[in-house]
């Protein structure tokens, strides 16, 4: 089953590859995984998302504390998991393709973010699964090219994994 | 001060004595720096040599040991004896050339990628930057290296920053937010452990060399008495009891008869500093308390009814503190009528020499042991007393044991005389023998117990020893063996003997 695992890190050259080199090492795999920097500029956090059972998410999670630069890992449980992924989308699209997909997209409430008169391009933020049905529905008109950012994601409620170590 | 003075400055205020190089492109600075200070510096034939000698320094001491060498395939030479350090948790610092910083990344002579393939057999490694940073990032790698579960740590260092002039600001002190290990174990599990064991009908103990890691010995020790509890050890805990404590009953890595039995029939089992990546059989339906230091070894190979997260040391002083004395004589009487003695027989076997060695060395003696085959023999038959017993668990790789036992005997300062003696077979010296030259140039008094196994060898084994300065022995007979195995014991200086093994059941 998939866990989403969230980590606090160094933002220092190199911790990524320690990190990805890790999960590569000990057959851990990777479904997903999105990096960027925290309100602390020193800190970046890492959501990582496996498919595994319980007993290799325990050694997942250990794993990855006993990396030196590795702050805070936290594997957040489903019911509590608020996840987004944004997707950009490259669309063939003539003028005749144009309506429908404008209705798909204000449907599943993605924005457009540029069109010309062969191609519409579109951004969609949301839940990985909307995604999927979003890619399902505008396929038939011809998808150029989809970047994706991985899943991001917090824990619902008041509880938060941060990382205020003396420095 | 240029770097490389500002490096040798940090290494001697870790009381760094001595360490193990090799002379190469893109290392000169430090080399030179090293030669002109108060650190003894020996300069070894291979890389890997380097590397194998200061994990052996390592190793015996229980504190960081330096091996130096050069950039590219100098440096990949040595990461076979980072790796074996790092599978055997060794405080070993690797220190590394690199090329120039300015043309870093653009494949010129003598580049490679150092922190990248170094990355999984290191606890961390750093590539320095910024020349500034050199005394904070030499003080974090000793206590990374040494702290928690120990590791190599390895520090690849550009040849102009070498060379660069700076006012170094030495740290008093380390501070990674990121890192602080365990020491002591929770109180109210340390209370559950003593419940269990104080319970127990047939306590027992496996010590791994996590109980070395830490210094515990004493503390092992003391905790089976207080208990009455008996104890076995793995391969890499071998001769944390001495072979006569009465509770101690063998290594069962291989396994024997008699630690197979006193694994099945315990009640209560508990593992102290081991991994245990070789399942001893009849571990189940028992209660299982294990004490690593390491988070992540609990739950990785064996699963523990209890687990303890925590210095040994410190743990199991915890643990004595926190039991009542108690007396299991009848469970020990039931083990001890399973102890035999081994028969050595008459071939000239491992058995039969391990056995006669055992009986003319220095009480304290090390002993450096190759893997595989011929460990299993030794941690069988040796009889260690005061002395260690030194292998490569996790890294079978042949050719580690001469320069490892170079690393333990300049481990051991002017005041401390202890005989050093390295086992291994012809094969694994052949791949190490140029180490042999160290012995009498840099007076390091080793003794090579040489295992032959009846192959042709290509080398005249007897006149490199001569032309190595080293006494030569020869044992090719089972009348021969006690006269030879006395006089190898009595010499004062570096001697090799060669042993013609013949196999158990064998031809003669």
């Amino acid at each position: 089953m998939k866990h989403t695992i969230s980590v606090l890190v160094e933002n220092h050259a190199g911790v990524l590859s320690r990190i990805s080199g890790l999960f590569t090492r000990r057959g851990f795999n990777i479904d997903s995984l999105a990096v960027g920097v925290t309100d602390d500029p020193d800190i970046s956090r890492i959501t990582i998302i496996v498919t595994c059972d319980e007993h290799m998410t325990e050694q997942v999670e250990k794993q990855l504390n006993k990396l030196i630069e590795v702050l805070k890992v936290k594997t957040i449980p489903d019911e509590e998991l608020i996840a987004r992924e944004l997707m950009i989308v490259k669309l063939s699209a003539d003028a005749a393709a144009r309506r429908d997909i404008l209705t798909v997209a204000e449907v599943m409430e993605a924005k457009i973010l540029d069109i010309t008169p062969t191609t519409l391009t579109l951004q969609l933020a949301d839940v990985p699964q909307q995604l999927e049905r979003f890619v399902q529905l505008v396929e038939p008109y011809g998808i150029l090219e989809i970047a994706r950012t991985g899943t991001i994601a917090l824990q619902k409620g008041s509880d938060t994994l941060s990382f205020r170590g003396k420095v | 001060m240029l770097v490389s003075e500002a490096i040798i400055k940090c290494l001697e205020a870790e009381k760094t004595s001595v360490v193990f190089g090799v002379e190469g492109y893109n290392i000169e600075p430090v080399c030179e720096a090293l030669k002109n200070s108060s650190i003894r510096y020996v300069p070894m034939n291979s890389e890997e040599s380097a590397g194998h000698a200061a994990g052996g320094c390592a190793q015996m001491t229980g504190k960081p040991c330096v091996s130096v060498c050069g950039s590219g395939a100098s440096a990949l030479k040595m990461l076979a004896a980072v790796a074996a350090a790092y599978t055997d948790c060794v405080p070993l610092i690797a220190i590394t050339g690199q090329v120039s910083s300015d043309v870093l990344g653009r494949d010129v002579s003598d580049e490679a990628d150092i922190i990248g393939s170094v990355e999984p057999f290191v606890k961390h490694s750093y590539l320095v930057r910024n020349a500034q940073d050199i005394p904070r990032i030499i003080k974090e790698a000793f206590y990374i290296a040494s702290s928690g579960r120990h590791g190599p740590v390895l520090i690849d260092i550009p040849v102009d920053i070498q060379r660069q002039d700076i006012e170094p600001e030495f740290p008093e002190s380390v501070m990674i937010r990121g890192y602080n290990p365990i020491q002591k174990g929770n109180t109210s599990q340390v209370k559950r452990f003593a419940q269990a064991l104080q319970k127990a009908e047939r306590p027992l103990m496996i010590v791994g060399g996590g109980v070395f890691s830490s210094n515990a010995c004493d503390e092992a020790r003391a905790l089976s008495k207080k208990l009455d509890m008996p104890a076995v050890s793995t391969a890499g805990g071998f001769s944390v009891f001495p072979y006569d404590d009465k509770r101690f009953f063998g290594c069962c890595e291989p396994s024997s008869t008699l630690t197979d039995m006193a694994i099945a029939n315990c009640d209560v089992l508990i593992i102290v500093g081991a991994r245990l990546w070789s399942l001893p059989v009849g571990i189940e339906n028992k209660t299982i308390l294990h004490i690593d230091i390491d988070p992540a070894e609990i739950g990785k190979n064996i699963s523990a009814d209890l687990p303890l997260v925590g210095d040994c040391k410190y743990v199991l002083s915890q643990l004595s503190d926190a039991v009542k004395q108690c007396k299991h004589a009848s469970w020990r009487k039931y083990l001890d009528s399973h102890r035999t003695q081994p028969s050595i027989g008459e071939k000239l076997t491992e058995e039969y020499i391990f056995s006669l060695l055992s009986d003319v060395i220095s009480e304290n003696a090390a002993i450096v042991c190759e893997s595989a085959g011929i460990k299993s023999h030794a941690v069988k038959s040796l009889k260690i007393k005061q002395g260690r017993f030194i292998s490569r668990i996790g890294m079978n790789g042949s050719g580690f044991a001469l320069p490892t036992a170079i690393g333990v005997k300049a481990s051991c300062g002017e005041n401390e005389d202890r005989e050093v003696i390295c086992i291994c077979s012809l094969r694994s010296l052949c791949c190490s023998f140029s180490d042999m030259t160290i012995l009498a140039s840099e007076n390091i008094p080793v003794k090579l117990l040489i295992l032959k196994y009846g192959e042709a060898s290509s080398v005249d084994i007897k006149k490199l020893s001569q032309a190595c300065g080293i006494e030569y022995l020869k044992i090719s007979k089972t009348e021969q063996a006690q006269e030879a195995l006395t006089k190898f014991a009595q010499s004062g200086g570096s001697v090799l003997l060669e042993v013609d093994i013949k196999k158990q059941g064998g031809k003669e």
